[in-house]
């Protein structure tokens, strides 16, 4: 049997990128996967990917794992269209196991060299959509999960979190998303719920590809001579954490998730092992909660 | 003439508690103080205080108060308060980002998914909104090269505190005055986040006999009235070298030592670095 065969997992901001990615995994891996975002018709977007193509390539992927993908129109700044989702996810399936907290709002100017007072105030979606739908939907995550006793919630993050990146706005809320992983999985470790994030390194997705190619001189070399992943091998990571008995050992860490790929002994799709940038952009802050609940 | 004199400070949430304390101890050392929040009349909150009492008790301490109804819910009144200052003073030395939105539920036992989502209006009003005051104030305080812009935070900024919600906002504040103090430096202004330990205010004193297991937690030593901070933040906005601390989460029991500054009644606070956490981030 597939390793998640059975599960219920909803994947935010899945259109295209490392959402995406982690979708497709899944499904892969035998999870009913709710695909969301805001993306609902080809064009809509300046870059390719829509919620329904992602769903469809989700159950291509799941076709002998049992693995499918549902996709859902959801914008995460919107608190009544989330809540929409998780009834649709209850009325559905009756359970959830994963939540991959992955949509996060960068906006336009984030790596534009400009200081946080000469960029305008709406840098703040970065919040809205970031650490405050992050919340949003663990909420009603949570709701889901506490009566079955357990599930994995991921927030995906960076190395951000730790070190000064692009701007005020992208730190704080980068930071705000690791210890609130941390302190969630506090009040959740007596439901046996864990809740941890997940410091991603350079993804070649869409967005990545076309600011490399058009705007590389505005990054920083520790961010440009990172060694790339595809956007499958965070969901690789997420795959193996949501199958492993013990993962309430991990509950309220930031963890950088290539160094959890190669304890898992996880490569990358084209069998690369990606390299930790802990040496250059630093380490993660909030450890597992252990004896702090 | 007091340290601050000719000094402009605006103090959110000064209505009551630490950021009335923080209006009084910077009125006493002769600087003009915005005093901000949402209570005008007496009898709007469940506590007592309103903006325009401590805009007048900082009158009688020697700098001067002036009262401004915000509420940081309101982009457009942040910015109204900022477009005040900048007519009538036309300058701004410290910007004091002391508002929090604590609703009674964050106190009580249970977990996030427990308490209703408008529990989140502790992370807009003590992060987003102290963003958004930090934008306008940075508008301000770059032309003239100066400038001092505290946040305050507290051990919560690394220790679970009653909510989830609550240790993001604080950390976040934490992080947030640390990366602004990147951007700020090339013009002279210093950012810091402020670690206030317990403080004797009006909601303290009130939580003391209807919080569980409150009272038996504390150790009634460790309190400072809501003057303190005040104090510290004088001590910070006099001090020349001030900009050697930007960046920095710093334990204002700390600071008060290496200024030489006591409480009201003369005591001095310890730190609780040993036992309640370590700040995260340094000066830049």
């Amino acid at each position: 049997m597939a390793p998640l065969a059975g599960k219920v997992a909803v994947v935010t901001g899945s259109s295209r990128g490392i959402g995406r990615g982690i979708a497709l995994v899944l499904a892969e891996q035998g999870a009913t996967v709710y695909v969301t975002g805001r993306t609902v018709n080809p064009g809509d977007y300046y870059l390719p990917g829509t919620v329904g193509e992602t769903a469809a390539e989700c159950t291509e992927r799941g076709k002998d794992s049992g693995g499918k993908g549902i996709a859902v129109a959801c914008d995460h700044a919107q608190d009544d269209q989330v809540a929409a989702l998780f009834d649709q996810v209850r009325r559905e399936q009756g359970k959830l196991d994963i939540l991959v907290n992955n949509a996060f709002q960068l906006s336009d100017d984030l790596i534009e060299p400009l200081p946080f007072w000469e960029k305008p105030l709406s840098n703040l979606e970065m919040i809205q959509v970031g650490p405050r739908s992050h919340f949003v939907a663990a909420w009603h995550a949570a709701q889901l999960m506490v009566p079955g006793g357990k599930g994995l919630i991921v927030a995906i993050n960076g190395f951000a979190g730790g070190m000064y990146t692009f701007g005020v706005v992208f730190g704080t809320a980068k930071t705000a998303v690791d210890r609130m992983a941390h302190d969630m999985a506090i009040e959740l470790k007596p439901h046996n719920i864990a809740s941890i994030s997940l410091w991603q390194g350079l993804t070649l997705t869409e967005k990545a590809q076309h600011n490399l190619a058009i705007q590389k001189e505005k990054m920083t070399t520790s961010i440009t001579n990172m060694t790339g992943s595809t956007v499958e091998h965070p969901g690789r990571v997420i795959a193996a954490l949501a199958s492993d008995p013990d993962i309430m050992k991990r509950s309220g860490g930031t963890f950088i998730t290539t160094e959890v790929a190669i304890e898992y002994g996880i490569t990358d799709i084209d069998g690369r092992v990606i390299p930790s940038a802990r040496g250059t952009r630093g380490g993660p802050i909030w450890g597992p909660i252990g004896g702090e609940a | 003439m007091g340290a601050l004199s000719g000094k402009v400070a605006v103090v959110t949430g000064a209505s009551r508690g630490v950021g009335r304390g923080i209006s009084l101890a910077l009125a006493e050392q002769g600087a003009t103080v915005y005093v901000t929040g949402r209570t005008v009349e007496e009898g709007t909150h469940a506590l007592p205080g309103t903006v325009g009492k401590t805009a007048a008790d900082c009158d009688h301490r020697g700098g001067k108060g002036i009262a401004v109804a915000v509420d940081l819910n309101s982009d457009d009144e942040i910015a109204a308060l900022f477009a005040q200052v900048r007519t009538e003073q036309r300058r701004l030395d410290i910007l004091v980002n002391n508002a929090i939105s604590l609703p009674d539920e964050m106190t009580l036992p249970g977990g996030f998914w427990e308490k209703p989502l408008s529990n989140w209006e502790i992370f807009d009003i003590g992060l987003r909104a102290a963003f958004v005051a930090s934008w306008h104030a940075a508008q301000i305080m770059v032309p003239q090269g100066s400038g001092l812009i505290a946040g305050l935070s507290g051990y919560v900024g690394v220790t679970y505190t009653y909510s989830a919600i609550f240790g993001a906002t604080k950390a976040g504040m934490d992080r947030m005055a640390h990366d602004m103090a990147v951007e700020l430096k090339l013009h002279g202004i210093t950012s810091v986040s402020l670690w206030q330990g317990f403080t004797y205010t009006e909601r303290a004193i009130e939580n003391l006999k209807t919080v569980p297991g409150m009272a038996s937690q504390l150790n009634s030593a460790v309190g400072s009235s809501p003057e303190f901070p005040g104090r510290v933040i004088a001590a910070l906005a006099a001090d020349a070298n001030v900009i050697d601390r930007s960046g920095g989460s710093l334990i204002v029991a700390e600071l008060a030592e290496a200024y030489g500054v006591s409480d009201v009644d003369g005591k001095t606070i310890p730190s609780l670095r040993e036992t309640r956490g370590v700040p995260i981030w340094q000066p830049v």
